[in-house]
Order: structure tokens, then C-alpha cells, then sequence
């Protein structure tokens, strides 16, 4: 037998060792490894959640509801708004004073404007809030549902008995803003 | 004499195992000498393979849906798996399939949704519903012992909840994120011998 013979009759031999190594690794991981025989499974399909959407339209969003100028004590401007429920939910809404700028801040007219908040929704008057603007929070107003449409109207006066020369000139502004919180 | 070396050098295992089982041989015809003999037999030794098999009261179907939540809603619903097999098993829950249609703000729903899992007073899981995983399900607590014996049944509640977390800073963030979106989920039950 030369030397290339018996190289290759070695590596024949390490080939054939590696193979038997390969087969018992793979014997024994089946053993080692081999998880149960049966198995049963079942499946919950079609679990399926979902949010729902809640919006409202205000009919005058962005713009002035009422605007007075020249306003003299014993008279007073109105204006209407409506709101509609958007989404498929209802939904609460409060109105609340987003901003309230009185110039000049003192003497301030929103301490002598008074602001009164009508639900005309149904034809009468349905008085909602009705104080002096400087004292104007949160107002809760109704639940409104998806569709429904309701109107607000927005009284401003001067009480003649709120009338000081020192409001002469005076101007106020005023922000609303209506929130609706899903029921 | 060169040829049968090479041949004896590439067949030296094949040659010294025939010698071994000729030994072999040799030993059991030579050591096989005995005038009595005596037999027994054990016959009809039935073997029969168990059958692990369960039942889920609302296979294929689902365990709860809501339409419409909100925050601060729940959901619940219940299924009963039961050993219907004739073995013991080992039972596990695991979720698939989960696919998110976010609204109109973009907010995924599952990773708002929490989940609870009780079976009976005890809790299974509870965690945000996008992360069960795989959980492993015990026939008895205090102690847990995961094994299932035949018939045994377990009713489980699943619990959703949308978390209120209060008041959005914008229409866009916060809750407000998750309106109009949906989410779908699959449970799988997977029981092993």
C-alpha cells in the first residue's frame, strides 16, 4: 500500500466516522428533543374590537357667533349656532371660555355684559347658562347623539344698572368652545 | 499477498465484525447444550395509542367582540376547553393572526387594549393584548399543576379594556388617536401529550 493509498483509506475511514458521528447526533437529538407524540389544537377566530368615532360639526366653528359694537346699556345682540353630532357615539358637550380679552382689562366690560345661553333646539327657549360673561366656566349643555342637531342662541345685553363711564370705549372678546365627552 | 493486505487493510472492519458474530455464533451453538427446557408465554399484549384530543366551546368562532368602545369600556367574553381525549395533556393559550386598521388619527388599537384572562378567580394574564405570548395553563393553582387529566374543564373569561386616559391635549392625540380604528386577534389553544 503506498502513502497516497493509505491517505485515502484514512480519509474513507475519518468521511465514514463523520457520517456515523452525524447519524448519532441526529438520533440523539430526536431523543433529546422529541417533544410529545400528540398534540390537539383549536382556534378562536374573528375576536374582533373596535373603537368607535365621535366628531361634531358647529355650524359656525371658527366664526363670531354675535358681534356688538357701539353697544349702549339696555340693548343687546344675539346670534345662533348649531351643533351635530358626528361619529357613532354620543356624546356631552360643555361649552367653556376658551379666551376672554377685556380692553381695557379694568374696568372690564365682561364684568358688566351679561351672556345668556338658550337651547332653542325644540322652538323654546330652554335657558342653559345666564350670568356675567367674567363669570362664565363650564357650562354643561346636553348629550348629543350621532345626526342629532341642536341649536344654541347666544344673548349678550348691558344691564343699564351694570352702566359706568368707565366702560364707555370698552371692548371685550370672547371664545367659545364646545367639547363633547363620549357617554 | 500485497492484494490481500490492501483488501484486508480497507475491509479490516467489516472482517473483524464477521469474526465477531462467527464468535458469537460459535458461543451459542457451542453454550446451547441443555437437555430440559421450560416456556412460558404472556400472549395478547395489546398496545393502544391514547388519544389527546380537547373541545373549545367556540371553536372556529369568537370569544368576544366589540363594536363602538370607548375609553374607559370593557369587553368580556367566555369559552370552556375541555380534555376530551383519554390521556393527559398539557394545555396552552397563544394568540396569532393580530391585524390593526387604525382610524382616521392613525392610533393602533392594540396597543391601547388591555386583556385579562381569568380562570375562575384566578388570573391567567393581563397585559396589554398585543403581548399574551404563550401561556401555559394550569389544571390546579397553589399548587400549579399544568397536567390535565381526562375531562377535565376550564372556563376562561377574557376581559378587553380601552384605558381611559383622560382628557386628549389635542382631536388628534391621546385617546382621540384610537378613534374609528379596529384591531383583530385569533387565540390558539394547543394542547400536548
Amino acid at each position: 500500500m503506498n502513502a497516497r493509498t493509505r491517505k485515502d483509506a484514512r480519509l474513507k475511514a475519518a468521511l465514514a466516522s463523520l457520517l456515523v458521528l452525524a447519524l448519532l447526533a441526529v438520533v440523539l437529538q430526536s431523543l433529546v428533543f422529541s417533544g410529545a407524540s400528540f398534540t390537539s389544537g383549536s382556534r378562536n377566530t374573528g375576536n374582533a374590537l373596535a373603537a368607535g368615532t365621535l366628531s361634531h360639526i358647529d355650524s359656525r366653528s371658527g366664526q363670531v357667533v354675535l358681534a356688538a359694537t357701539g353697544l349702549r346699556p339696555g340693548q343687546s345682540s344675539s346670534g345662533t349656532l348649531t351643533i351635530t353630532g358626528v361619529g357613532n357615539l354620543s356624546a356631552m358637550y360643555t361649552l367653556s371660555v376658551a379666551s376672554l380679552v377685556d380692553t381695557p382689562a379694568s374696568a372690564a366690560l365682561s364684568g358688566a355684559l351679561q351672556l345668556t345661553i338658550d337651547d332653542m333646539t325644540s322652538g323654546t327657549a330652554v335657558r342653559e347658562w345666564s350670568g356675567l360673561v367674567s363669570s362664565l366656566g363650564t357650562v354643561p349643555l346636553d348629550t348629543i347623539a350621532p345626526g342629532a342637531v341642536r341649536t344654541y342662541r347666544f344673548t349678550l345685553s348691558f344691564p343699564a344698572a351694570n352702566a359706568a363711564s368707565g366702560l364707555q370705549d370698552a371692548a371685550m372678546t370672547l371664545r367659545l368652545q364646545f367639547t363633547g365627552v363620549q357617554q | 499477498m500485497k492484494r490481500f493486505k490492501v483488501l484486508f487493510g480497507q475491509r479490516r472492519m467489516q472482517v473483524l465484525l464477521t469474526l465477531a458474530v462467527l464468535l458469537l455464533a460459535a458461543s451459542v451453538v457451542i453454550g446451547s447444550g441443555a437437555n430440559f427446557t421450560s416456556a412460558s408465554a404472556n400472549p395478547s399484549n395489546v398496545f393502544t395509542a391514547g388519544n389527546l384530543a380537547h373541545t373549545n366551546s367556540k371553536a372556529g368562532a369568537a370569544i368576544l367582540t366589540a363594536a363602538l368602545m370607548k375609553p374607559g369600556d370593557t369587553a368580556t367574553g367566555t369559552v370552556t376547553i375541555t380534555n376530551s381525549g383519554n390521556i393527559a395533556g398539557q394545555f396552552s393559550l397563544a394568540t396569532s393572526n393580530l391585524a390593526d386598521t387604525p382610524g382616521a388619527n392613525l392610533g393602533k388599537l392594540s396597543d391601547v387594549l388591555q386583556l385579562k384572562i381569568m380562570d375562575g378567580t384566578n388570573q391567567i394574564y393581563s397585559g396589554p393584548i398585543k403581548s399574551v405570548g404563550i401561556v401555559q395553563l394550569p389544571n390546579t393553582f397553589s399548587p400549579s399543576v399544568y397536567s390535565w387529566p381526562t375531562s377535565a374543564a376550564h372556563t376562561y373569561t377574557f376581559t378587553v379594556t380601552f384605558p381611559d386616559a383622560g382628557t386628549p391635549g389635542s382631536a388628534t392625540t391621546g385617546d382621540n388617536a384610537y378613534k374609528g380604528s379596529s384591531m383583530t386577534i385569533q387565540f390558539d389553544w394547543t394542547a400536548v401529550s
